[in-house]
């Protein structure tokens, strides 16, 4: 789980940010290193290759002076070796070392043979734990990767007016950052067909079911704002109960 | 010193008072294992070594530097601004002193002007999980499309 922290923007409007914070990676006691791992399958398993399998950030024992002094490639075999000895002692029931943030897919965990993963130290991306899931390890070239593939796409909502806020496309989750507008994740839904022309609101129709409606703003080219075949789908995109359950009924808008 | 079966060889029949078993196989002592998960113990389970769980999964492990990841993450928005002059939306977290956020577009509706430039008084990332866009007084409903790209 990624760590909530509330801050305010420029404008003095209250936020929520994600990201690791100096204060819990200097909170460290003597003799341990803020550390962030995640791990992926090596070899093709489950229909995929490289999935995601969990993720953990705490504090680790720190690497002995005869390890930090080493330079270059005998460094880095050392830092590997102790990334090894460390991640061996966290599993998705516990870890030896104190824990700040876990995330983990145990149908994965469980499927994936001794030897079967690859254990990344992801600590210099900042990111916050829980943002690999949609990423993919190559074993052949070691190298993380986030492909076109792994992209997920989002809409934010207003949760007053039921606006479409903006629309996103990313290779990590977007958590809900701003107060009063909720994001969605709509990959793999009807939705995701529109999405780029998904502007107007959610609202409920006049045969008692919610709906989407689309935007009728022409653009100065003489565009619409959303095209005829956006339109046909967000009209006739079945509404995901689950998306609707949050949005609340006192600002249900009839059209 | 004496060759085995010397005068100096011994042939234990008791230990500690009580008679020795008889071994398994000639010349190796029998010995039963104390029982239990203490130190110098062997947990044991109906005459077999019960052996833990094996939860060490990895084959192997990497520190930064020792595998390779893309050079950068690229994050698409989009808006659309009807009447309010700014908003703010969210987008995955990012280091903000290796992000950059741009807008790569912008048309406006019921308005001739075709510079985008000229609806967008604002395009900013506003922390690590925010960007708030502004924009002039454009009439109707003005789209930004929004980039934001992170380093490493």
């Amino acid at each position: 789980m990624a760590i909530p922290q509330v801050t305010h923007d420029m404008n003095g409007q209250q936020v929520i940010v994600y990201t690791v914070p100096q204060s819990i990676m200097d909170a460290a006691q003597g003799g341990f290193v803020y550390l962030h791992v995640v791990w992926f399958l090596r070899r093709q398993m489950l229909g995929t290759t490289g999935q995601w399998i969990g993720e953990w950030a705490g504090y680790a024992p720190t690497p002995s002076d005869a390890i930090l002094k080493r330079q270059g490639d005998a460094r880095l075999r050392a830092l590997d070796r102790w990334t090894q000895q460390v991640q061996r002692q966290i599993t998705p029931y516990g870890a030896a070392w104190p824990t700040v943030a876990s995330a983990w897919n145990i149908d994965t965990y469980e499927a994936c043979p001794q030897g079967g993963a690859v254990c990344l130290d992801v600590t210099r991306f900042g990111w916050p734990v829980g943002d690999h899931v949609w990423h993919r390890w190559d074993d052949v070239r070691q190298a993380l990767d986030w492909p076109d593939s792994s992209g997920h796409r989002f809409i934010e909502i207003d949760l007053r007016s039921l606006r479409v806020v903006a629309q996103q496309h990313s290779h990590r989750p977007v958590r809900d950052a701003v107060p009063g507008q909720k994001v969605f994740d709509i990959t793999g839904t009807m939705f995701e067909h529109a999405w780029g022309g998904i502007h107007g609101r959610f609202a409920l129709m006049e045969n008692g079911l919610w709906g989407f409606d689309p935007d009728n703003t022409a653009l100065a080219s003489g565009r619409p704002l959303v095209l005829p075949s956006e339109r046909k789908v967000l009209t006739e995109a079945r509404i995901d109960l689950s998306l609707i359950g949050v949005l609340p009924q006192r600002d249900v808008i009839r059209v | 010193m004496s060759g085995i079966g010397g005068p100096d060889s011994k042939d234990l029949t008791k230990w500690n008072g009580t008679a020795v078993a008889s071994p398994d196989t000639a010349g190796f002592p029998k010995v039963t294992i104390k029982a239990g998960t203490g130190t110098g113990e062997l947990s044991l389970s109906s005459g077999t070594v019960t052996v833990g769980t094996n939860n060490d999964k990895t084959g192997y492990s990497l520190t930064a530097g020792s595998y390779s990841v893309r050079a950068s993450n690229s994050q698409r928005t989009s808006t659309s601004l009807s009447g309010a002059a700014s908003t703010t939306w969210t987008i995955s977290s990012v280091t903000t002193t290796r992000a950059q956020c741009a807008h790569n577009g912008a048309e406006a509706g019921t308005d001739t002007d075709t510079v985008s430039s000229r609806f967008i008084t604002g395009n900013t990332l506003t922390n690590a999980t925010t960007v708030t866009v502004s924009r002039n007084s454009a009439t109707g409903t003005v789209i930004i499309q929004s980039e934001v790209l992170e380093f490493y």
